[in-house]
């Protein structure tokens, strides 16, 4: 029964879809195969260009932010310096705040309008737009590198204490460093560059926001924009994007296959003071990184209190009444974004619990290609998707609200469950591998039914996990802007990125919309430490969010 | 955590149960800034408890495909947009219920030359909107730049990095500036003088609110904008000024009923109240500044004093533009100028700074040769791809898979084109350069 579900839910909203938006771009009007669509694909320079655009811009964004965590981390490593549990999960704040916000920020900051860009621009032209390709790939970096920085501290941080014991029995740190640190660093660094990687391929507005349109993914969006999804070329375009997509996670997992080993988490040392040298690299290390944020997003910060910045090196003027704007006007965003992302997550994790079951359950040999087939063939981008929605569920009625399909903002949160979906059986098949074997065959031994078992026995101890999982598919979908583009059916039915989005197109200062940036930043941060007051309670749960990032299929 | 789960399922409950319980909604697509809707929503929700306003904001360019990927019943009721072309494209696809005499009865259907509403009564006049450029005041002065006064001062070399335009696929009110430079200027004439201001332009934005935008905030000097955009900047507060150009159009933004509507009637009472005085008056307030087509409200003491006037500007700028023209060839025209600068945007500013430079040391290093090079590279770059006789500008098409393969394979032609060009062009002045040397 559970299967049947699942069977219809994938074939609904991702196989067919997909599978109709692929046949779109290689057939013709009598649904003959034909090779015209990739011939006029091919013959146009721009969209071969944004292709080599897109892999350059996306590896650079993941390779860039590596090579600045991976100092940092080795550093840290090497003094032992531990970040707090709060710190580390500010590491996963960029999974929830969408990156065209740090765009606009650093544009307004940067730009010959006000502040640093107005100060410096008889030298040099700060502005990210200015530069062009080069911008993305620097912002998509700077915004996920505290989630590279955070997964390679958290997957290194555990054998910290040995390595100093190691080191003074004479092993070198250069040599520790190399044997030690990479080999164990390698899952972390391959997750988050990976997100990386896939989160710059599949970003609508980062780019748009900064007139950069030789990618594939505004070319798609342009294209289906102006000519509707019966455009053959979006469809080929979006095609190449999912291939491209399952290709890089397919790497990713292929990095982190190895099995990481986990120090008992009641072991795990909670609370051991700092030397003064470990505090003097702590501070200057954490507090530049945070530093260096506080400057990138003072451009949005000043000028959600900013009557009138025109050309001056502060706002002239300051009010609040931003904030009231955005409260007043978009709390409706806050809400649907709690419902969408909510609704998808959970969907999330009971799907992917059942196919982390079903890959478990399977034999040895074939789990790792299940893995990997489920996972590659999972990781459609959010443009892709919306335009195989567009093309798949043109007409189609509820039959109970009597309501067409796109018109309802139903689509939206299957959208969002259905990316969410490779990281959930992730999450979901650590959690599932985490519980002892032996407590189940006691269990039945003792005459006790599958069904009682899992309740009473599986679930209880899987709650964590499944709670980490809820969380990561909840903020992926929260800042998922490209699906949200084009799906959504009116304002009202909008998540708060998009709101962001839309009050950032205003022509009297982006007042509202940089009120309602911040407003999202400081909630996501508030229910981040809400979490970290929730679980802290149980050291275990730290171990498993450990975990569950790092650890391979 | 079981706490929380109840909390979660809970709070699921009450906002689903909440959208079935919602009022009716009208939906409005309108690619008309948040400040504009916010206020309309909240003036109508407020006289009409039983409906709730929604809008869905795209580029009004994009309303054909929007409306198509959607079957009847699925679309918004109301599409509400600055873009003549749009209405008469909705028409020709049948897209559109007519309104008949329903609407504002003081509102005149025609003002001079100018049709206000749809004759057959499929679309009604809303507000006014002429185009020009406007500039940051403090931007320029601090460049000793002198403010431009019409579209050919935007190509002069000293406003090269300071223009900002958006793309007439992405901006159904830069498409109307586009084209109005076409029409008033010609096919060839006006191409050239819109690639030379792109070419002076530091970047193309996505939608046209980025351009007001831009300037309001000082990033950039001077921009391309419909009128309203503005003069919402300037009445606002901030340093901004704006002067109508020429050749320019003044268009009626209008608004009208879609065929396959969720909800016609309330969709009929939003264009209603649209049309009413209460609705006219409030396209006076600072943030959206717009001029409203019921001349009663001209008569109001609440507007600026320097707020231009319907019938003062109609006066001053007669139009040159023809709507029909534009539909025509609406896609064509977005198609060369995405391939021509949207997309080759970075070479084209590399060759307008190289012309430029190269022109500056003509003046004092007169050489023949090289300024027939010159010449030559700005014949290479700053013309359309395509003649005004070509079969796709002059029969307008449904928008079908076989019309988009056909402009798709003239715009690969045109793309690879126009980067040969970029490239003889920048030879071509590097040639100049090193002779003049």
């Amino acid at each position: 029964m559970l299967f049947a579900f699942l069977a219809i839910y994938l074939l609904t909203f991702l196989v067919l879809p997909v599978g109709t938006m692929i046949l779109q771009g290689l057939t013709n009007n009598e649904g003959k195969f034909v090779a015209d669509h990739i011939k006029l694909l091919l013959a146009n320079p721009v969209y071969v260009e944004s292709l080599l655009n897109s892999l350059g811009v996306a590896a650079g964004a993941a390779v860039l932010s590596a090579v600045a965590a991976l100092p940092i981390a080795m550093v840290l490593w090497r003094y032992h310096v531990r970040p707090s549990v709060f710190i580390e999960l500010c590491g996963f704040l960029p999974l929830f705040v969408p990156p065209f916000v740090l765009a606009l920020s650093l544009q307004i900051f940067f730009g010959r309008g006000g502040a640093l860009g107005m100060l410096f621009q008889s030298y040099c032209d700060l502005d990210p737009a200015i530069l062009g390709l080069p911008s993305v790939m620097l912002i998509e970096a700077m915004h996920y590198f505290p989630l590279v920085l955070m997964t390679l501290t958290m997957t290194t941080s555990a054998y910290n204490q040995q390595a100093k014991e190691a080191a003074s029995l004479g092993s070198g740190w250069f040599r520790l460093m190399t044997r030690v640190f990479l080999p164990l660093g390698m899952p972390g660094l391959a997750f988050g560059m990976s997100i990386t990687f896939l989160k710059t391929l599949d970003d609508l507005a980062t780019p748009l926001s900064l007139g950069v349109t030789n990618l594939l993914a505004p070319q798609a969006f342009l294209r289906v924009s102006a000519y509707g999804s019966q455009d053959p070329l979006s469809s080929l375009i979006a095609t190449l994007m999912v291939v491209i997509s399952g290709l890089a996670w397919f790497a990713s997992i292929r990095f982190v296959r190895q099995h990481v080993a986990f120090r008992n988490a009641s072991s795990v040392s909670a609370s051991v003071l700092l030397s003064k040298q470990q505090m003097i690299v702590g501070i200057t290390f954490l507090g530049g990184i945070l530093m260096l944020y506080a400057t990138a997003y003072a451009g949005v910060a000043l000028t959600s209190i900013a009557r009138i910045w025109s050309y001056t090196l502060l706002p002239e003027s300051y009010v609040l009444s931003h904030y009231l704007t955005a409260i007043h006007s978009e709390r409706g965003s806050f809400i649907n974004t709690l419902a969408y992302c909510g609704f998808a997550a959970v969907l999330d994790v009971v799907v992917g619990l059942v196919m982390a079951y079903a890959i478990d359950c399977a034999p040895p040999v074939w789990k790792r290609w299940l893995t990997w087939g489920a996972t590659g063939l999972l990781s459609v981008p959010g443009v892709a998707l919306a335009i195989a929605y567009l093309q798949f569920f043109r007409g189609i009625e509820v039959p109970l609200i009597n309501q067409a399909i796109d018109a309802s903002w139903f689509l939206l949160p299957m959208a969002f469950s259905v990316r969410g979906l490779p990281f959930a059986i992730r999450a979901c098949s650590i959690t599932l591998q985490g519980i002892p074997a032996s407590y189940v065959e006691a269990a039945n031994i003792s005459g006790r039914n599958r069904f009682r078992i899992f309740i009473k026995i599986v679930l209880p101890m899987m709650t964590v996990g499944l709670f980490v999982a809820f969380l990561l598919c909840f903020g992926l979908a929260a800042v998922d802007l490209s699906s949200a583009m084009l799906l959504i059916p009116s304002e009202t039915n909008a998540p708060v990125s998009y709101s962001i989005y839309l009050n950032m197109q205003s022509t009297t200062g982006r007042g509202a919309g940089s009120a309602l940036a911040i407003l999202s930043i400081a909630l996501v941060t508030l229910s981040l430490f809400t979490l970290l007051v929730l679980i802290r309670r149980d050291w275990k749960t730290v171990s498993s969010f450990r975990k569950f990032v790092f650890t391979g299929s | 955590m079981d706490r929380l789960a109840h909390f979660f399922s809970l709070a699921l409950l009450v906002i689903f149960s909440a959208d079935v319980l919602a009022l009716e909604s009208i939906v409005v697509a309108s690619s008309f800034p948040k400040e504009v809707l916010v206020a309309y929503k909240k003036a109508f929700d407020e006289r009409n408890p039983q409906y709730r306003l929604e809008f869905v904001n795209f580029p009004g360019t994009n309303i054909i495909p929007f409306l198509t990927d959607r079957t009847p019943g699925s679309r918004p009721d109301v599409f509400w947009s600055s873009s003549p072309d749009s209405f008469r494209a909705l028409l020709r696809h049948g897209l559109l219920q007519t309104i008949g005499s329903q609407g504002n009865p003081s509102i005149p259907s025609k003002i001079g030359s100018l049709n206000i509403d749809d004759p057959d009564g499929f679309y009604k006049g809303q507000a006014l909107s002429g185009y020009g450029i406007m500039w940051n005041t403090r931007y320029l002065s601090a460049r000793t730049i002198s403010p431009p006064g019409t579209w050919s001062d935007l190509v002069k070399p000293e406003l090269f990095g300071h223009v900002v335009m958006s793309s007439p696929s992405r901006s159904g009110t830069t498409h109307l500036i586009v084209e109005s430079i076409l029409q008033g200027a010609g096919w060839e004439n006006g191409w050239s003088l819109i690639i030379q201001i792109a070419g002076n332009c530091a970047t193309i934005t996505d939608r046209s609110f980025d351009v007001p935008n831009s300037i309001t905030s000082g990033r950039f000097g001077v921009g391309l904008v419909v009128d309203f955009l503005a003069l919402s900047g300037k009445y606002s507060g901030f340093p901004v000024d704006f002067t109508y150009a020429w050749p320019s159009a003044i268009t009626p933004a209008s608004i009208g009923l879609v065929t396959g509507a969720r909800n016609s009637e309330g969709g009929l009472k939003f264009i209603t109240f649209a049309l009413s005085k209460e609705g006219q008056s409030l396209l006076l307030r600072s943030e959206i500044s717009r001029l409203p087509v019921l001349p009663e409200i001209y008569a109001s003491t609440d507007r600026p004093a320097d707020y231009p006037d319907l019938f003062d500007v109609i006066k001053k700028h007669p139009s040159t533009y023809n709507p029909d023209i534009s539909e025509a060839r609406h896609l064509v025209v977005n198609a060369i100028f995405n391939q021509v600068v949207t997309f080759r945007h970075r070479e084209l500013v590399d060759v307008t700074k190289a012309i430029q430079s190269a022109e500056r040391l003509l003046i004092k290093r007169p050489h023949a040769e090289a300024g027939v090079l010159i010449d030559k590279a700005r014949a290479l770059i700053y013309r359309p791809p395509v003649s005004e006789k070509d079969e796709l500008t002059t029969s307008p098409q449904l928008q079908t898979r076989a019309h988009i393969a056909a402009i798709a394979a003239r715009e690969a032609e045109w793309a690879r084109q126009t980067s040969k060009n970029y490239v003889s062009a920048k030879k071509l002045v590097e040639q100049a350069l090193a002779m003049m040397q």
